[in-house]
């Protein structure tokens, strides 16, 4: 009887441990399909949120190329005759459309830096200069009132630094300062640099006598939108600072009072370059006058789908540069033109119809290695400055074209005089290199130095070539990066930008890329031993 | 390769096997030995003295194995593979961290230690897991190898005492090196993730190693109890689960489990390093999917190498991935197993994982690191 009882009792435990297994699993599954839901509604809301990003990308991107016509025009007006009222106008005009122009630069900025896709562009450059520039660019929006106390000491060397961005968070900062400050003064000090290793923690002072920060936007100052003006400003400035000196390293700490004033202290991290000295007895704030070069004989074509700009262009390079451009208006055009007539360089739009940029380029390397090529994009990315180099183009502007970008670009990639008579001597990089340590030193310690770099460049290139045979990317990058940084050294600016372009390859493992441009580059290199 | 894969409730058993094995004309120059914390490891460790051949040895949070298609995921049991290697291809040493020497010495003494041993090694490394500054330990070893794998010792969720060992020496503070002759054995990594960020990306504004201080300047507890209302009775196990999505400054992304509280200063402590100014979000595990996943990143390796078969496979998942996937544990290492073509696997649930490539961080939670060896003819 017991031993029923039992069987029984041991049949219905079973029974209910098979229950509770099934409701076990039945939970275990439940779980799981919870957090599928969970990660599928976030991914929904992540893909939204990044399209957002892109629309607002898309039209900023779409809204620039107007905008470039509208102000070039206007650079164009002024160079003509007009009345006192006309000059009003434009420069109404001018300032809405400047206006305009910062905004949506700051616009791709935001949603560049919510993507994640802000990378800095660090190179050899004097801090201490950058920072006087970021004065310069705001002192005249300083009120006559106000006093301007500048504190930036001559560094004695040079660091490795993201040029236009540290400028960005200055230039952002002092603008606000300038913006509430009506009376008392601004101080732009260079506060301290402690120095780690080879490490710069740079940390920089603005303090106003302004009307200061009230309390309900301390808290978020530094987000996007929340301008401390919110009537006149975009609110966007602030966080693009604040976030450019976390991609840095550092950060941004404000400390305020309303009525008393603000100040902000930044700091941000860069390296020390371990190569250069400065010469402090010279004095590298004196302005060189340029010798403004005559580039009328230079044979130009310029690839752009929309007429405005062709025309916009075709004034600038007129105006400015006595050069009359040929035109097509898109890539397939470009690539007819470029077979059946000679030119010195080609500045090509990136989005065309019928044939884009890239592919034209692409096109135009297969019967033309050597014609220079110039993309034009309001497309800054990473990624879409690598596909144009990645096409055979040679260099990258940034839409809208200024002045002196083309300017620039002419006097690199064109035939100048002075790089005509170096090409006459025997070796044109050792000259080059020559020329530009004898800006800074005597000849025997530029002398000294050509030697040293010598020696960088060998061991750069046998890395290179090991490395390269090993396909090892990340040593690969390490190679590529430091030749960069003895050729920019050396003054030859060209080759170190070619060597940034096989750093960006080497960085992605694009053997593909490298094997293609490495022989070139480093037959290029070694006519330095020659 | 030969090899015999014993599981066992017993260390007597275990000792017993491997006698019998040896008498029958096998003679492994390798083992790997994963233990549950539930047998007396010292006295495990003990036995294994008499033995020549290399151990590599560790307490776990679960053992795994598989072999002719059949895939087993154990608690409390001991695991153990003996394999019949190219003796001259490892070579191993363990080593306690020295009070007077800190984490990045050990790592790069042991380097170095390889590096005589090899002059193309890749590393196998399991440490003490707990009360151990893995991140910092590993810096040291990426000094001077780019080939860098193994785990951190677990202890069935207790939290107490995590052991790396071999027949030489147990340890609670220190690692083990299985120093691998490169030109001597194939080797294809994998690490698979199976959490994602969820919420805003906030900013680690102060962090010391593993000690999180402030997130966008707020205490940083306030921002895990914005999320989940935990207390200290919570952790780990909410932290392991809800782990912080930690994008470090040079990009690369990491997941970090919350390991502790401290109410005074409002900080979290987590497993590995946080560094300060990386972008943050809570994150939480993507499902069943985690499987396909996993799966997937082993297949992504195996891309290009079709002709690559492997003699051994050797997986360290996260112990979140088993108290994730509850009975689907068994699914996830399946996937793994035919992934890999079916060779024999062994493995072990761990505190933590560890895979690089020369510059990218070492030490990883939440992951699942999948070894293929291949002996080169």
């Amino acid at each position: 009887m017991k031993k029923k009882v039992l069987r029984e009792r041991v049949k219905e435990l079973e029974s209910r441990i098979d229950t509770l297994e099934k409701q076990c699993c039945k939970l275990e599954k439940d779980k799981l399909s919870i957090y599928n839901l969970l990660y599928r509604v976030n991914k929904e809301l992540d893909d939204a949120l990044s399209n957002k990003q892109a629309f607002i990308a898309s039209m900023s991107h779409e809204l620039r190329s107007p905008l470039t016509a509208i102000l070039g025009n206007s650079a164009l007006l002024d160079e003509t005759d007009l009345t006192r009222k006309q000059q009003q106008y434009l420069g109404q005009l001018n300032e809405s459309a400047e206006f305009l122009m910062a905004l949506l630069a700051d616009l791709l900025d935001v949603s560049k830096l919510k993507e994640s896709k802000i990378k800095l562009n660090v190179q050899e450059t004097h801090l201490d200069k950058i920072l006087i520039h970021c004065a310069n660019m705001v002192e005249s929006k300083i009120a006559k009132e106000v006093e301007f106390e500048v504190n930036i000491p001559m560094l004695p060397y040079y660091a490795f630094a993201d040029k236009k961005r540290v400028q960005q968070i200055f230039v952002n900062i002092l603008t606000n300062a300038a913006k509430f400050t009506q009376k008392g003064k601004i101080e732009f000090s260079l506060s301290k640099i402690n120095q780690i290793n080879n490490q710069l923690e740079v940390i920089v002072i603005i303090k106003d006598t302004g009307q200061g920060i009230p309390e309900n936007i301390k808290e978020t100052l530094f987000e996007p939108f929340a301008s401390t003006d919110l009537e006149e400003g975009t609110g966007l400035g602030l966080y693009i600072s604040h976030e450019l000196a976390t991609l840095m390293g550092g950060n941004i700490v404000v400390d305020s009072k309303v009525g008393e004033g603000t100040c902000f202290k930044v700091t941000f991290y860069c390296e020390k370059s371990s190569l250069k000295m400065r010469n402090l007895s010279t004095n590298s704030y004196v302005s060189k006058e340029k010798k403004r070069k005559n580039y009328g004989h230079l044979k130009v074509l310029i690839v752009e789908d929309i007429q405005l700009n062709r025309e916009f262009l075709k004034e600038m390079f007129k105006v400015f540069f006595s050069i009359d451009v040929d035109m097509a208006e898109n890539g397939q055009i470009a690539v007819e033109k470029v077979k059946e007539f000679s030119y010195d360089i080609i500045f090509m739009d990136m989005r065309m119809p019928i044939l884009d940029g890239l592919e034209a380029s692409r096109e135009i390397r297969k019967f033309n290695q050597d014609i220079p090529i110039v993309c034009m994009s309001a497309n800054v990315y990473r990624e879409d400055k690598h596909e144009a180099y990645a096409a055979g183009m040679n260099d990258f502007i940034e839409k809208p074209l200024e002045h002196t970008d083309i300017e620039s670009r002419l006097a690199k990639l064109s035939p100048s005089p002075l790089l005509e008579s170096i090409k006459e001597s025997n070796n044109l990089l050792r000259q080059m290199a020559m020329r530009h340590f004898q800006e800074y030193f005597d000849e025997v310690t530029s002398l000294k130095f050509i030697g040293m770099a010598e020696n960088g460049l060998k061991k750069s290139i046998t890395n290179i070539e090991k490395n390269l045979s090993l396909h090892h990317a990340s040593a690969l990058k390490e190679n590529f990066h430091a030749i960069k940084g003895v050729l920019m050294n050396l003054g030859l600016e060209e080759l170190s930008e070619k060597a940034g372009i096989l750093q960006d390859f080497a960085i992605d493992g694009d053997f593909n890329n490298i094997e293609k441009r490495i022989e070139l580059f480093l037959e290029k290199v070694k006519e330095f031993f020659n | 390769m030969r090899y015999n894969i014993i599981n066992t409730n017993s260390i007597k058993r275990l000792i017993e096997e491997i006698d019998n094995n040896i008498l029958n004309n096998f003679t492994p120059t390798l083992a790997f030995i994963y233990s549950s914390v539930h047998y007396d490891i010292p006295a495990l460790a003990n036995k294994l003295q008499k033995y020549s051949f290399l151990i590599v040895g560790s307490s776990t949070v679960g053992e795994i194995y598989a072999d002719n298609n059949i895939t087993e995921v154990k608690d409390q049991t001991i695991t153990c593979m003996l394999v019949e290697l190219d003796k001259l291809a490892f070579a191993l040493k363990i080593k306690d961290v020295n009070k007077h020497e800190d984490y990045y010495k050990l790592g790069s003494k042991m380097v170095k230690w390889s590096r005589k041993q090899f002059s193309n090694p890749a590393i196998l490394t399991i440490t003490s897991g707990l009360y151990f500054d893995n991140d910092t330990y590993l810096k040291g070893l990426q000094t001077e190898v780019d080939y860098l794998f193994g785990a951190a010792a677990g202890d069935d969720n207790i939290f107490k005492n995590t052991y790396a060992f071999s027949q030489e020496k147990i340890t609670l503070s220190g690692a083990l090196v299985l120093a691998i002759d490169r030109d001597k054995i194939e080797i294809i990594s994998s690490r698979g993730f199976g959490w994602s960020g969820i919420g805003t990306q906030r900013v680690v504004t102060k962090s010391i190693k593993n000690i999180v201080y402030t997130i966008d300047d707020k205490p940083a507890v306030n921002f895990y109890k914005e999320y989940l209302n935990i207390t200290q009775d919570d952790m780990p196990g909410m932290g392991v689960d809800y782990p912080l999505e930690v994008q470090l400054v040079n990009g690369q992304v990491v997941y970090r489990a919350a390991v502790y509280i401290n109410q005074e200063d409002g900080s979290l402590i987590f497993s590995g390093h946080v560094e300060e100014n990386s972008k943050v979000r809570i994150s939480a595990p993507i499902g069943e999917q985690v499987i396909e996943h996993v799966k997937e990143s082993v297949l992504k390796s195996l891309k290009g190498k079709e002709k690559f078969k492997a003699d051994l496979i050797l997986v360290f998942p996260c112990a979140a991935h088993k108290n994730l996937l509850g009975s689907y544990g068994k699914k996830e290492i399946e996937a793994v197993y035919n992934a890999s073509q079916n060779a024999p696997l062994i493995g072990f649930y761990a505190y933590g994982e560890i895979a690089s490539s020369k510059e990218s961080n070492a030490f990883h939670n939440e992951t699942f690191v999948t070894v293929q060896l291949r002996e080169k003819l």
